[in-house]
């Protein structure tokens, strides 16, 4: 099937009154946005809020308990399997095939993803060589450390040079070069057209690189704007007094003396 | 040979192949890859839970010598090649059922492998198909093992034909598949209709089946020889209102249970396509929807002062939550389970009018070692978990605690599998047999039952649910269930000798209630230092074997 075609102002990832629940919770209250292409979008919320839960809804993981979801053009879930060869995801808590090397994962992933032989080769030397792990490629997974398991990830959400982008936590468990390195990437990816949904709760890795931020309360959406117009919105300016305002958050400083009171 | 099975996999990945699957909804690119994957994961021991690689291979021989020895034996006794046919049919489907029925659940209703691929673009019936592929090398091992010299002797038998071989095989082949088939149609009703929230613990509730088929046999044969005059009755008599149905009621019924039959095998295996992978990956997502209740017990409490405090009261608590919460622990003793709960209310129900005391052999003889055999059964397996990867937590235990922590175990143990059991036992048993005899049978009951625990404390290796689970201790269980069998059996001849006097009766269970008593002190040593040993404790700190030698 061929790719829709979108101009830069198109909804690659379209949402609307999307709701899902896990047996009698309800997790997400009919939330709706739109990304567009080569945004970077940040998704926020506390934990438990359903970030990782519309994430997973948008990659076909998750059927959409109601709502619409298309990702580039495609309705999901009913065609998932031609939305997810657009899709490159990266889990927040992955598993992987730990007998596979970790050239073996990504030659299955490339594979599957149906990428020509010869190109995916030279993906997966390109990524190894950079992501530092060129020596590795032989070791089996089981032998990765976590940040060497999330370079992996990446390069496996990258093989197939998705239009989407679709990251949560993805700079869990790297270490500081290959953080700066992945940030820059993210920007640079970007600027090559790609839509990417970002889903963290480092919030100055979001100010550095996202143009908007979604954030999620309680399975609500409570906010959807460009982080200048959020900042100017609250009296602090920076993203933390966004994030507790909009939340609800509570004071941390009476939070840390009841524990230390209860530790005594 | 290389040159055969390159020949063989080109033709099966050519164009004919291809187009066929593609006929039937399946990607033919991504259905190979995904068969070579399950292939190395099964060959590299990924997939441990799942049989393959040597494993299947150990099945297969034991049962080329099994089936070879009672094949052997059929041709000395000159049984007719008529019968021989269908008593290999049957053994090859209740062993394949024993085997299919785990490991389709294994494979089917696996959430890890569902994560992975999940957002991967491979459709259900792709993913499924292949998975398929992986249990056909499996019913072609084990039938070949179960039917393979068989049906080469089967040719010496009395009316055999010519063609008696190929004929075997043909049958034992396409029955196999079927059964195979009727498997996956199974877990595929599973997967549409259950909760997915549910699944994974209907799922190991399902492989207690085989068990039950056998125990219910004797009740469905003679249910299937009844069959011909009850329906000749029911439309005769009663639907068409007293006149004769023609080739009888028999006919009609089975053409019933064909037109209910076949739509919901196909429905079954229609169910694992489509959104059979997000459903099955959903399993990770959803977790459980059962609320546990706060843990502030009088039972928590009693088992702190009885296993010596917080430590012991750690081990009896997570021993006794996570035996009912482990899917994969319940996976590896649903069919024991069964076979317990359901014989003992058929010995006690059974056994009603026969005391123990009586000179007849009462069954409830039997009890307290059914119960000895499903504790063997827990112990052997009680190491492996889902959740093994949370033993960390266990490493960074003060040294001291594991002592503690296996009388906690052990309380747990003793518990569910001995005390509960025998106070519901206890009314039942003084209703029938009175106060006295009851009362006396029972303190015996959980005198041995205490032995069996205490003896079965041994087979513990490491950390209760902290291990990764191997296939190769389930192979374990049939040798060690035939051997506790056959002790038990002597057990019970000795018990009926010994009841022929009460006195003897409760010297015995002082007896045996001491030797228990001893045997658990020496076996908690042992569970104490296996804890050790698998945590890899002993490689920090200083070994007794080491003292002796400093000192």
């Amino acid at each position: 099937m061929d790719r829709p075609n979108l101009d830069s102002n198109d909804a690659i990832v379209s949402v609307d009154r999307l709701a899902f629940s896990y047996g009698g919770a309800q997790v997400l209250h009919e939330i709706g946005f739109t990304l567009r292409k080569g945004e970077v979008v940040g998704l926020l919320g506390p934990n438990g809020a359903g970030k990782s839960t519309t994430i997973k809804i948008l990659t076909g993981i998750l059927p959409p308990g109601g709502g619409t979801v298309s990702v580039a053009g495609f309705a999901m879930p009913a065609e998932a399997a031609e939305a997810k060869k657009r899709i490159g995801y990266v889990p927040e808590a992955a598993g992987l095939f730990e007998s596979l090397s970790g050239q073996e994962f990504l030659e299955l992933i490339g594979r599957l993803q149906d990428v020509p032989e010869d190109t995916l080769q030279d993906r997966i030397r390109r990524f190894l060589e950079h992501f530092d792990l060129a020596e590795d490629r032989r070791r089996r997974l089981e032998a990765y450390s976590k940040g060497m398991r999330q370079k992996i990830l990446l390069a496996a959400a990258l093989l197939h040079n998705p239009p989407v982008l679709l990251l949560d936590e993805p700079l869990s468990g790297l270490d500081v070069n290959a953080q700066l390195m992945v940030r820059d990437l993210i920007a640079a990816l970007a600027r090559e057209g790609k839509t990417i949904l970002y889903s963290s709760h480092v919030l100055d890795v979001v100010e550095r690189v996202c143009d908007r931020a979604l954030i999620i309360n309680e399975g609500a959406l409570i906010a959807d704007d460009t982080l200048d117009n959020l900042k100017r919105s609250t009296a602090g300016g920076r993203l933390e007094d966004i994030f507790r305002q909009l939340t609800h958050s509570e004071d941390s400083d009476q939070t840390v003396s009841d524990i230390i009171e209860g530790l005594r | 040979m290389t040159a055969l099975k390159a020949a063989v996999t080109q033709t099966l990945r050519g164009r004919t192949v291809s187009g066929l699957l593609e006929r039937l909804g399946i990607e033919p690119r991504r259905y190979w890859i995904l068969v070579d994957l399950f292939h190395t994961l099964s060959e590299r021991r990924e997939a441990v839970q799942q049989l393959g690689g040597i494993a299947l291979l150990f099945v297969a021989c034991f049962l080329v010598v099994i089936s070879s020895l009672i094949s052997v034996v059929m041709w000395a006794i000159g049984i007719p090649a008529a019968v021989h046919l269908p008593v290999f049919l049957i053994f090859t489907l209740l062993i394949l059922a024993s085997f299919l029925v785990p490991e389709t659940a294994n494979s089917l209703v696996n959430p890890v492998e569902g994560m992975i691929l999940a957002h991967q673009p491979v459709n259900g019936a792709t993913y499924t198909s292949a998975k398929l592929t992986h249990l056909l090398r499996i019913v072609v091992y084990i039938v070949l093992g179960m039917n393979g010299v068989p049906a080469l002797l089967g040719t010496l038998l009395d009316g055999a034909a010519w063609f008696y071989a190929p004929l075997h095989l043909t049958a034992a082949f396409a029955s196999s598949i079927v059964l195979a088939l009727v498997c996956c149609s199974f877990f595929g009703w599973l997967i549409r209709f259950v909760p997915v929230r549910r699944l994974k613990g209907i799922a190991a509730m399902a492989q207690g089946l085989p068990i039950l088929m056998v125990i219910s046999s004797g009740f469905i044969f003679d249910l299937i020889r009844a069959m011909p005059a009850v329906s000749d009755r029911i439309f005769s008599d009663i639907v068409v209102g007293g006149y004769a149905v023609p080739g009888g009621g028999m006919g009609v019924l089975c053409a019933s249970f064909a037109a209910i039959a076949l739509p919901a095998f196909f429905l079954g295996l229609r169910s694992l396509s489509g959104d059979y992978l997000i459903r099955v990956s959903g399993m990770v997502h959803s977790g459980s929807a059962a609320k546990t209740r706060p843990h502030h017990s009088v039972v928590g409490a009693w088992a702190a002062r009885f296993s010596g405090g917080q430590v012991g009261r750690a081990g009896f608590e997570f021993v006794a939550n996570l035996i009912w919460r482990d899917w994969r622990f319940k996976q590896n003793i649903a069919a024991m389970a069964a076979m317990w709960i359901i014989g003992s209310i058929a010995l006690l129900v059974l056994g009603r009018a026969v005391s123990p005391f009586s000179s007849d052999l009462a069954p409830a003889h039997f009890l307290p070692h059914l119960s000895g055999l499903a504790v063997t059964s827990v112990c052997n397996v009680l190491a492996f978990g889902v959740d093994y990867k949370g033993v960390w937590v266990f490493q960074i235990a003060p040294d001291g605690s594991f002592s503690g922590f296996a009388r906690g175990v052990h309380t747990a143990l003793l518990a569910v599998f001995v005390l509960i059991p025998h106070l519901i036992w206890l009314p039942m048993a003084i209703w029938s047999w009175g106060a006295i005899d009851a009362a006396t049978f029972i303190a015996y009951s959980v005198a041995v039952s205490t032995l069996y625990v205490a003896l079965s404390l041994r087979l513990i290796c490491g950390i209760p649910f902290g291990r990764l689970f191997e296939q190769n201790r389930m192979l374990l269980t049939l040798p060690l269930a035939i051997l506790c069998s056959f002790g038990a059996l002597i057990a019970v001849v000795l018990q009926y000798v010994l009841f022929r006097s009460g006195v003897a009766v409760v010297a015995a269970t002082l007896l045996v209630g001491g030797a228990a008593y001893y045997m658990t002190r020496w076996s908690l040593t042992a569970v104490e230092a296996s804890i050790r040993y698998n945590l890899k404790l002993d490689s920090l700190g200083v070994l007794p074997f080491y003292q002796e030698i400093n000192t």
